[in-house]
């Protein structure tokens, strides 16, 4: 169970609220002042190794070969950079929309099967949750093969061979599964909390089943699809390692562009500029979900 | 609560024209008839071959304790539930195949089940779009629904906005916005605190009145029950044990567990034997005469606490009266009236109710003898398990 | 209610299929570690448990666990304690700025590993870091940490404060409160955050790629490198063992923690 309430609050569904701290009651909290010097050795720790980092690549972007905004202007002029973008976004689209799919009625079906097969249903999704990127993605490379087994399946039914491995089709199949588990978590645990009883009160006033689920049943379980979405759409926006095994070198993404630029041509500047873009587009889906979030959220939570 | 539209009458008689024309929302009740129906799971029976009519207009209560069959009975009328056998028709027309959203029915849920991302006047137009009425009409609808609750003001609220009471009330108002035939509650006050749900009884019995619609209600809560109820069922282990008013089933309860159940009772047994006129049971090695007759000997005899009368030891009996000894144990004093606690020679408890004004002078610790009107003795069979279910 | 539908058959049905998928393509890598044959063919025809032996070894495959196994319970150390503190700091501190501190805190998760990875590779590089252990300990620590506070600050927020004041009044120092009362209550939290942390740090490939030198390498990092240079199954065998360990360390850490909430 614990780890159900793990997996929901990484997801970003069951963020702790950040309500006011309780007052102060025994000596040592001094006020609130004392406690606040034990996020120090974390905060310090990240300013050195984490928005440090960050900000050199800002710097590097502005700065690395000459300053000025010559590396933004090289990527937004390039077709080609504009291309990766576009197949970043899409490939990113792709992925959010089909886990969507496969994961709502999963998720539903969580909500109304028996303990015993919702344990079952859980632990699928959990395994996988916590089982390794790089194996999975290495089993992804196994499967995924001209010759490989989803090839040999195709072929018995008297299907394919298609070529997988190395396609935008692979590299899509291989992301839903593993960002799945960021959808189905924050689905279930918004899904869980709809009242039971709002199905049969919908029928009741003459709802047909159908129209009961979209009038009442999906509206509720919004703020599950979005956090759901959210998350799986900034990771597949950021993702290397999958794309890089699975997909084309020809048809690569913003990540593995960044990749070649500060590894393979020692470009700091221009890898550094399309990682600015890649965070800023990750910030700016965040800001405009968190909007529609809150506003969501004040019609039912007020 | 001003409504003069509250009868002061506890059980006024079945009326479906009652403030009909007064209430834009008023109707015509439907009748409801359950024949031999059962709901089973695997072995277990949560309702076991039960049969009742509700006549149009009528308010009809559910009467049971928890597990007894009565809201799984609410939910096969609802059509939530689907029933293993027996028939179920409204006006005549089978419906047991007819899926909840056409059974036009209205339903107010134990916990109101109030839609949370929608406003109250949304919550209410809910049923009024399936049914595709018009936005002119479905303005018109909801404004007298919430005149009917009382809530006037509160449409574009949310139900998080809304304390319990005024959530139960708008509960009721989706339920009768659209005029439906049958307005079914499963406990609906059952999360309200006792004051509250004093007054939310007398709006209900108001808006019964008003729209002359069958009601057919849910409740553990016996008073509930006598308060609002033209007649009641009483439900246990899955089967109804009576029908009848309120007053039917306090001064002529069919069964120990009914007895029990409603109201406040002394209960004697012992073994019956037929006399001319009756029976005698033998108590406490004394003869309880009473009217009734019943099948076997073990007998259970039921006094209601204000038929008892205490006496001084040495009172002789008149004839046509029954007598016991017993000890006071305790008295309760509630204002209107007197409660004493009696035990009998065998230690099983008595109780009287003595109405102030007509006080006797008897204090606890004295030795007094317990006479009744022998026709006040209801005779039943006797029932072990029934302890089990109030202890 | 209980009637057939449809509509329901074809949920159970998709989610058999998607249970399925979830899991099983993981599986494909176990009975492939047991090949006979050096290519990565599935199903093999042949058996053998060679290429277990090569792991073993195989010092560069050795020293990758080694190293991932070193800096994975350093970050488990270090990541434990700054977001135990840093938990402890953001549920009860009551000064101005702590909606950013938290936001901090959380902000690895959400931003591009690849991004994070150049910077830290150009930081590294001024500072030397480049194939230390401290480097990988210290990069993997910041990517770790909003996965402990996450876990932490949930219990503490859960955590009844009126029993530290009871224990004050029963002549606890503030330190032995804490030892005594505070920290075997959230005592779940803090295990979840230190396995969270154990994972993202043995997990960790994007920023590892970079931080890497051929000396120190991780073990994700010298997988990343066998798919993309060789076809040699010694990866499924050690993916196989790598499933077989979290699967473990998950089990093991559910049991524990369901005992732990049992007993309570």
């Amino acid at each position: 169970m614990v780890l159900d309430q793990l997996s929901g609050d990484v997801s970003g569904a069951a963020r702790p609220a950040a309500d006011a701290p309780s007052p102060a009651r025994t000596a040592s909290d001094a006020g609130g002042r004392r406690p606040a010097l034990l996020i120090l050795p974390a905060l310090i720790a990240l300013a050195a190794f984490f928005l440090y980092p960050l900000a050199l690549v800002a710097w590097n972007a502005f700065t690395d070969p000459t300053p000025g905004l010559g590396n933004f202007v090289w990527f937004f002029s390039e077709p080609a950079n504009l291309a990766t973008l576009g197949r970043t976004f899409t490939t990113a689209l792709w992925v959010t929309a089909v886990s969507l799919l496969l994961s709502y009625p999963y998720a539903y079906a969580m909500t109304v099967a028996g303990p015993r097969v919702r344990g079952l249903l859980m632990m699928l999704v959990l395994l996988p949750f916590w089982t390794s990127l790089m194996v999975r993605t290495f089993a992804w490379v196994i499967l995924l093969q001209d010759t490989g087994v989803i090839n040999q399946l195709l072929g018995a039914v008297g299907l394919g061979p298609f070529s997988l491995i190395r396609t935008q089709t692979g590299v899509i199949i291989g992301m839903v599964q593993l960002l799945m588990p960021f959808m189905v978590l924050p689905l279930y645990a918004v899904m869980s909390g709809i009242d039971g009883r709002l199905l049969p009160a919908a029928r009741s006033l003459g709802a047909r089943p159908a129209t009961a689920f979209v009038t009442v049943y999906m509206p509720l379980s919004l703020p599950g699809v979005s956090a759901g979405c959210l998350t799986v759409f900034i990771s597949a926006l950021g993702f290397y390692i999958t794309p890089a095994l699975l997909g084309s070198p020809t048809d690569a993404l913003i990540s593995q562009q960044i990749f070649t630029q500060v590894n393979g041509l020692l470009k700091w500047g221009r890898g550094g500029a399309m990682g600015v873009v890649l965070l800023g587009l990750t910030l700016v889906m965040i800001a405009l979900l968190a909007v529609s979030l809150r506003r969501a959220g004040r019609r039912v939570s007020r | 609560m001003s409504s003069s539209a509250i009868s002061p009458d506890a059980r006024p008689a079945p009326a479906p024209d009652a403030g009909s024309g007064r209430n834009d929302l008023a109707g015509r009740g439907a009748r409801i008839e359950l024949t031999g129906l059962s709901r089973r799971y695997g072995d277990f029976a949560a309702v076991d071959d039960i049969s009742l009519v509700v006549e149009p207009g009528e308010f009809m209560t559910l009467l049971g304790p928890s597990g007894s069959g009565k809201t799984t009975t609410l939910n096969i009328i609802a059509g939530f539930v689907s029933p293993t056998a027996g028939s179920l028709k409204v006006d005549g027309a089978a419906i047991e195949s007819t899926p909840a959203h056409k059974r036009d029915m209205g339903v107010v849920f134990q916990h109101y089940a109030l839609f949370p991302h929608l406003t109250v006047a949304e919550n209410i137009a809910y049923p009024l779009k399936r049914r595709g009425i018009g936005k002119a009409r479905r303005a018109e609808l909801i404004r007298a629904a919430l005149d009917t609750v009382h809530l006037g003001e509160y449409g574009h609220r949310y139900p998080r906005e809304l304390s319990g009471g005024q959530q139960q009330r708008v509960a009721v108002a989706r339920a009768i916005v659209y005029g439906p035939r049958v307005l079914l509650m499963d406990e609906p006050l059952g999360a309200l605190d006792k004051k509250l749900r004093d007054w939310l009884q007398l709006e209900i019995k108001r808006i019964h009145a008003e729209l002359g619609t069958t009601f057919v209600y849910v409740t553990h809560d016996q008073e509930e029950a006598l308060v609002l109820s033209d007649r009641i069922a009483v439900f246990n282990h899955g089967r109804i044990e009576q029908v009848g008013a309120a007053s039917e089933l306090y001064e002529r309860p069919a069964t120990l567990f009914v007895a029990k159940f409603l109201g406040e009772s002394t209960v004697l047994r012992g073994e019956a034997t037929r006399t001319g006129d009756g029976s005698a049971v033998g108590v406490c090695a004394r003869a309880i005469h009473t009217p009734g007759r019943i099948e076997g000997s073990r007998a259970a005899i039921v006094v209601r606490p204000e038929r008892l009368a205490v006496r001084p030891r040495d009172h002789r009996p008149e004839p046509g009266w029954n007598a016991l000894p017993a000890t006071v144990t305790g008295e309760i004093y509630l204002g209107s009236s007197r409660k004493l606690e009696l035990a009998l020679p065998d230690g099983s408890p008595a109780l009287v109710r003595e109405q102030a004004g007509m006080l006797s002078d008897t204090r606890e610790g004295d030795e007094v003898t317990l006479t009744w009107r022998a026709g006040d003795s209801v005779l039943l069979p006797d029932d072990p398990d029934v302890e089990a279910v109030f202890t | 209610m209980r009637t057939f539908s449809w509509g329901r058959a074809l949920m159970w049905a998709l989610c058999a299929l998607v249970g399925a998928w979830l899991v099983v393509p993981v599986l494909v890598v176990i009975p492939l570690s047991f090949t006979g044959k050096p290519s990565l063919k599935f199903p093999p025809d042949s058996w053998s448990t060679r290429w277990y032996a090569n792991f073993f070894g195989d010092t560069a495959w050795m020293s990758a666990l080694w190293t991932s196994l070193q800096v994975a319970l350093l970050v488990t150390v270090v990541a434990t304690a700054l977001g135990t503190a840093a938990a402890l700091g953001l549920t009860r501190a009551r000064v101005r700025g702590l909606g950013a501190a938290q936001g901090t805190m959380l902000a690895p998760m959400i931003v591009p590993g690849v991004v994070l990875a150049i910077g830290t590779y150009s930081v590294f590089l001024k500072l030397q870091l480049v194939g230390s252990l401290a480097g990988f300990v210290m990069a993997h620590t910041v990517l770790a940490l909003p996965f402990v506070v996450i876990p932490i600050t949930a219990s503490l927020r859960g955590f009844d404060r009126r029993l530290e004041s009871a224990a004050a009044s029963l002549g606890a120092g503030g330190w032995t409160t804490f030892r005594t009362v505070t920290l075997p209550l959230v005592a779940p939290g803090v295990a979840s955050g230190a396995l969270f942390a154990f994972v993202t740090s043995f997990d960790e490939v994007v920023v590892s790629l970079f931080i890497q030198s051929p000396y120190l390498q991780t073990l994700p990092v010298k997988m990343y490198a066998s798919v993309t240079r060789e076809t040699d199954p010694t990866i499924a065998a050690a993916a196989s063992m790598i499933i077989v360990l979290t699967t473990t360390l998950v089990f093991a850490a559910t049991f524990f923690v369901a005992r732990r909430s049992r007993v309570k």
